[in-house]
């Protein structure tokens, strides 16, 4: 009953064009003040400072900063390009190539808005003018771009993680062999729709030579998500510092390998890497003041006794939380979906005794799902306004890429191995 | 005068963006500095891990009010862009009611706050001992030039439907 009242009002709310953050914090504020009385005021404030006074959060605006950089010195269309010369002749060409450097560029970015919007300026003019289709062309880069979350690093693993303290070393290495299959995954549908294609003129084979170079001058890129990534999972490294040797390995990339930025570039990454910073941030700042009104009102502990009362399996549970996901998905967005969801269900997912490294890459991989999802699928939104496309006519081009990741979503439901094989 | 509000507001909110800019290159380099220092000459810093928090609080609350200037902050507009003009107007002039109402809250009651804090001498769990009323500022500084850009895109969209 309170969990429905809680969800309506946050869709009512949110859907008035309020800044998200700054309404779920209205909300928040709310429930809590109608429970627990005018303490609510000066609790406010402190939830605030407190949401985003935390080590590990601080890794999100350094992985921002890292992959800022890394667009910034180009480094996108150089793995584009020499991933296009290694299987641009190959059936799917360009299509293929777009999935393959989608997952690299995951690598390098923990954001899959982030990592769309840079594909969508590489990938998408050069597939568009050899003739594919635009709905393809942006629903594949729309769908390939979701890979960002799930493909270590990833900001909703840390998010997941600093909520429920699950390990976060492990968190991302267990994203890696889902990844990788979603990319197979992904690949065999386009060469299957595309790849016998006739009309098409094929890509010429590049010479070895060429491929020699061009992944000689790649290679420095592809090593720094594994000292990243391998750092945290080796214990090396926190995640957060993890991120600025990240930062740092970009920067010198930039400045010294590819010699792509100049030293007034700086103070223009660290601009733009701050307004991404400010929107999760805020996101972040609201959503924990809701957060907190949940814990206060209790409401986990209410479904762990409705749930133990009716003696739901773990399938029927998990099964009911990803159809709950998915609605959700569809409205709002990644972050405000795992700090209202996750601190509500994560105490049941215990209780049940499911596996949580499991439950959270389900979850990782509906929130993909979510980023492409109407009316609110954010890689949507970025793409149609990079690509000055009607939003309907990307929609319809990811309609079969929901299917697939509804698909892939029911694999790892059925075998949890896939997910946990890496960590167990 | 509006003309006048809105260059000082712009101002305010610039100026604090820069401070955040600031903030951010600190925390960028105190983390690299801090894992150099651990891992190459094994030399952990104290100070490193708690300057970090604080200029992450620095970097969201000093930001904010720049990136809601620029219409960087999330908001869904799906829904009301289904209705006419003038009910887009109004319900524009409703949530950033909504908006000025909880960040002008947020701001009285983070001055208290800090108040409190200074009171109580409330310090950092820490070695630095730092008193907790400095990186609390963060979040009046941060509320106010919210509640002025709240207010800067009210009276905007109050002179748009006249």
């Amino acid at each position: 009953m309170l969990l429905s009242i809680l969800f309506i009002s946050i869709i009512l709310v949110i859907a008035t064009g309020i800044p998200v953050g700054i309404g779920l914090g209205v909300i928040g504020f709310l429930f809590y003040l109608f429970f627990e009385g005018s303490s609510a005021f000066i609790s406010l404030p402190q939830t605030i400072f407190e949401s985003n006074n935390s080590f590990l959060l601080t890794a999100i605006p350094m992985f921002i900063l890292m992959s800022e950089i890394l667009r910034k010195a180009n480094v996108t269309e150089l793995l584009f390009e020499t991933v296009t010369k290694w299987v641009g002749h190959l059936p799917g060409g360009l299509a293929v190539s777009t999935v393959i450097t989608c997952a690299i560029g995951a690598s390098i970015t923990g954001s899959s808005v982030a990592n769309a919007a840079s594909m969508s300026i590489v990938a998408g003019p050069p597939m568009i003018s050899r003739g594919y289709d635009s709905k393809f062309t942006y629903g594949l880069i729309a769908a390939s771009g979701t890979l960002g979350i799930l493909i270590p690093p990833s900001i909703p693993m840390l998010l997941f993680a600093s909520i429920t303290e699950v390990s976060i070393g492990k968190l991302f290495i267990s994203g890696l062999i889902p990844g990788l299959i979603l990319v197979v995954m992904l690949c065999i549908y386009v060469v299957l729709k595309d790849g016998f294609n006739n009309e098409r003129t094929k890509l010429e084979k590049a010479s070895f030579q060429v491929r020699y170079q061009l992944t000689k001058k790649a290679l420095p890129a592809l090593c720094l998500p594994i000292i990243v990534v391998g750092g945290i999972y080796a214990g090396f490294f926190t995640p957060t510092e993890a991120a600025g040797i990240g930062v740092l390995l970009a920067f010198l990339l930039g400045f010294f390998w590819y010699r792509t930025l100049k030293i007034t570039d700086i103070l223009g990454i660290f601009r733009e890497s701050l307004h991404s910073t400010c929107m999760i941030l805020l996101l972040i700042a609201g959503s924990m003041v809701l957060g907190h009104a949940i814990t206060t009102m209790q409401i986990s502990d209410q479904l762990v006794k409705i749930i133990s009362n009716y003696d739901v399996s773990q399938f029927v549970f998990i099964i009911l939380i990803m159809l709950l996901l998915f609605i959700l998905g569809c409205i709002l967005e990644v972050v405000s979906v795992i700090y209202i969801v996750v601190p509500i269900l994560f105490p049941v997912v215990e209780a049940l005794g499911i596996d949580p490294i499991w439950f959270a890459i389900i979850f990782i991989v509906n929130m993909e799902i979510a980023l492409i999802t109407p009316p609110l699928g954010m890689n949507l939104y970025v793409i149609g306004g990079i690509a000055k496309r009607p939003i309907t006519e990307i929609m319809i081009g990811s309609i079969p890429f929901v299917l697939i990741f509804l698909f892939f979503l029911f694999l790892l439901i059925l075998f949890p191995t896939i997910s946990t094989i890496l960590v167990n | 005068m509006l003309k006048f509000f809105d260059t000082q507001v712009s101002r305010l909110s610039l100026f604090f963006q820069n401070i955040a800019i600031l903030a951010f290159i600190i925390l960028t380099s105190s983390v690299i500095y801090e894992v150099i220092a651990r891992s190459i000459f094994n030399k952990p810093t104290i100070w490193s891990l708690e300057i970090v928090t604080y200029m992450i609080s620095c970097v969201a609350f000093f930001g904010s009010a720049y990136v809601l200037r620029i219409n960087k902050h999330l908001e869904i507009n799906i829904l009301t862009q289904l209705f006419s003009k003038k009910y887009q107007r109004l319900m524009k002039i409703f949530s950033d009611t909504v908006g000025l109402i909880f960040c002008s809250i947020v701001f009285f009651y983070g001055c208290k706050l800090i108040e409190l804090s200074y009171i109580l001498g409330a310090v950092s769990v820490s070695e630095l001992r730092i008193p907790l009323w400095i990186p609390q500022l963060t979040i009046p500084f941060g509320f106010f030039a919210l509640s002025l850009e709240f207010l800067l895109r009210i009276i905007k969209t109050i002179k748009k439907i006249n």
